[in-house]
């Protein structure tokens, strides 16, 4: 099982893979990367969290990894977990008026806002036609329990496990108050090989992300 | 394969606040919608829970809590369950919403679409033990609810669990962000059709924004009381076509359908009714009668689309929905279908001027969303 992750920085997106042995492959990723993995066009119709997807599927090939694992980039279930939407996507829209509020609605907002945008962006983005879930809870033995439920029928018994969160610190002039994870996407693949205690560990690394800071990065292995 | 029996039911929506009450309304052939005014400044067509022409967010900012608080007391379960399912597409976003207007710090617990213990605290059905999972997919997330509960509550050893979809949308940036793709029925102040959601109707323009909700008890084991409609096969994919937009030819929706009967180890000649999804969009009538001429080979059995009764309450129109056809398989009655629609868009699915004797078979109950899926239940008797 493989973990690949990405944390947003002052100087763009950390990027790495987390393995039993520690943080491999390490790199920060410029505004420029990430605008030839995400065109900037693009970047302005979709939020944080489906740009980030988007740059850890290009960035690390993960669909050529999941064919070298027997899997199927067109037919791979995929479960994200995702639990505050996509706010950031509205935070400079929105203000202490729904009447000034209403004004800054742009067309995209509507599948930019709701959580499942990083679950249709990356089924749209690869023709991926399997099942695919978007999952806000804390019940990680459910979690792992569909992750493995979608994998029996799919080729190669191989399943797309992965965690998005992008809270603002501000929607319109409301700061946003109390503890909440720090920007982050995971991506962990799933093969036949792995159990389902193994899908515990991949989720209990992707909230260890969430809640490490960038200075601690090396502390998640 | 798993399949679930189905206790009890429960709803509410624009024509009633309980199940019972809705259900009714459907027999009696109504409709309901109109304009509403809303705390922008701005008029859209909706179908509200709330009465009245007018919203504001401080008083509808606690209806989602409000809502499923209710949606699970009315099971009228005296134990707790062990799993609770939650389908929506827009959560407590009232809520947050309003705590913006307002100008107030804005908790992250308020945003947190898992965070629903709070307001399920005070509920029989729900103990310390039972689990929450959400389903935040959208205006399918309902019957993704259903597949994740299918799937999932046997390998986990969860013997009775909850099933419910609630969505109480109808705030500035909701009615705003569909306005802007141009989802939503058309408002024309001079229009002389009635404001109503207008499925397999040649004069459909878009659906109906509505509010409301509804849930499922569901077991594993029969109940000693005698048989209960049973959920007995789901099917999920997706379209990988486009964000919004439909696939008019009706080939993911068929796919759905086609996992979802073989999950049941069901024949297509064994369908008896389809409960469609039916938004009231062009694209989406015509995908899904694609997709059942394809599955039926022509064969269409009769066909009940509520939305047309009183909108589309997003990921909430799902489980409103599942609770009307568990009226249906239980009473063994098809509603009408609603006043003032012509039901003319195609030949094959007719209106229907009186109630009619439901069929025997199994029943589809289809539903599609933002991101391009498309879910199928099968449910039997």
């Amino acid at each position: 099982m493989q973990t690949f992750f990405c944390q947003p920085n002052a100087d763009g997106l950390r990027t790495g893979l987390l393995t039993q042995n520690g943080v491999q492959h390490q790199k920060t990723l410029s505004a420029r990367d990430i605008g030839k993995f995400v065109p900037r066009r693009e970047q302005r119709k979709i939020p944080k969290t489906a740009i980030m997807a988007g740059v850890l599927f290009e960035h690390f090939e993960l669909n050529n990894m999941i064919r070298d694992l027997g899997g199927d980039p067109k037919q791979i279930p995929l479960t994200v977990c995702n639990r505050y939407a996509n706010w950031d996507h509205v935070a400079d829209a929105m203000a202490p008026s729904a009447e000034v509020t209403v004004r800054g609605i742009d067309s995209y907002v509507a599948t930019a806002w709701f959580p499942a945008a990083v679950q249709g962006y990356l089924t749209i983005r690869y023709g991926n036609t399997a099942q695919a879930i978007t999952l806000s809870t804390q019940s990680t033995p459910i979690v792992a329990s569909m992750v493995d439920h979608f994998r029996q029928s799919a080729p190669g018994k191989m399943a797309i496990l992965s965690s998005f969160e992008n809270v603002p610190d501000r929607v319109g002039q409301s700061a946003v108050i109390g503890d909440k994870p720090d920007p982050f996407g995971a991506v962990s693949l799933i093969t036949g090989q792995d159990t389902v205690a193994d899908i515990q560990i991949a989720l209990a690394q992707h909230n260890k992300i969430a809640a490490t800071s960038l200075l601690r990065v090396s502390e998640l292995a | 394969m798993t399949q679930l029996h189905i206790t009890a039911a429960s709803a509410f929506g624009p024509l009633g606040k309980s199940l019972d009450e809705v259900w009714q309304s459907v027999l009696d052939r109504k409709t309901t919608g109109g304009v509403l005014h809303v705390a922008s400044g701005r008029k859209y067509l909706a179908a509200t829970t709330r009465g009245g022409h007018t919203t504001n967010t401080k008083t509808y900012s606690t209806s989602f809590a409000e809502g499923l608080r209710s949606l699970v007391n009315d099971l009228e379960l005296n134990a707790p369950v062990d799993v609770i399912f939650v389908g929506t597409a827009v959560g407590n976003l009232c809520a947050a919403e309003h705590e913006v207007y307002v100008a107030r710090d804005l908790a992250a617990t308020v945003l947190d679409f898992a965070n629903l213990r709070p307001m399920l605290d005070k509920c029989a059905a729900i103990s310390g033990d039972t689990e929450i999972v959400v389903v935040p997919t959208g205006c399918c997330a309902g019957l993704q609810a259903a597949g994740l509960a299918k799937a999932v509550m046997a390998q986990m050893g969860y013997r009775t669990g909850i099933i419910v979809s609630l969505d109480m949308g109808l705030t500035p940036l909701a009615f705003e962000a569909f306005s802007k793709i141009n989802a939503t029925a058309d408002f024309d102040e001079d229009s002389t059709v009635a404001p109503i959601s207008r499925p397999f109707c040649k004069e459909r323009s878009g659906f109906l924004f509505a509010d409301g909700g509804g849930a499922i008890a569901v077991s594993i084991d029969a109940p000693k009381t005698g048989p209960v409609p049973r959920l007995t096969g789901y099917g999920c994919v997706s379209s990988a076509y486009h964000m919004t937009d439909i696939e008019t030819g009706g080939v993911p929706i068929a796919k759905s359908i086609a996992i979802a009967l073989a999950d049941a180890n069901c024949d297509p000649r064994q369908i008896g009714h389809v409960n469609l999804h039916a938004s009231g969009t062009q694209q989406n009538d015509a995908a899904e009668h694609n997709a059942l001429a394809a599955t039926l080979n022509g064969a269409m059995p009769p066909i009940t689309a509520f939305k047309g009764n009183h909108g589309h309450a997003l990921a909430g129109a799902n489980m409103l929905e599942v609770a009307l056809t568990w009226k249906m398989m239980t009473t063994g009655t098809v509603p009408p279908t609603p006043h003032g629609l012509a039901v003319d868009a195609y030949d094959d699915v007719p209106a229907r001027d009186a109630a009619t004797q439901l069929e025997p078979g199994a029943i589809l109950k289809t539903a599609s969303g933002f991101a391009g899926i498309h879910a199928t239940l099968v449910l039997e008797n």
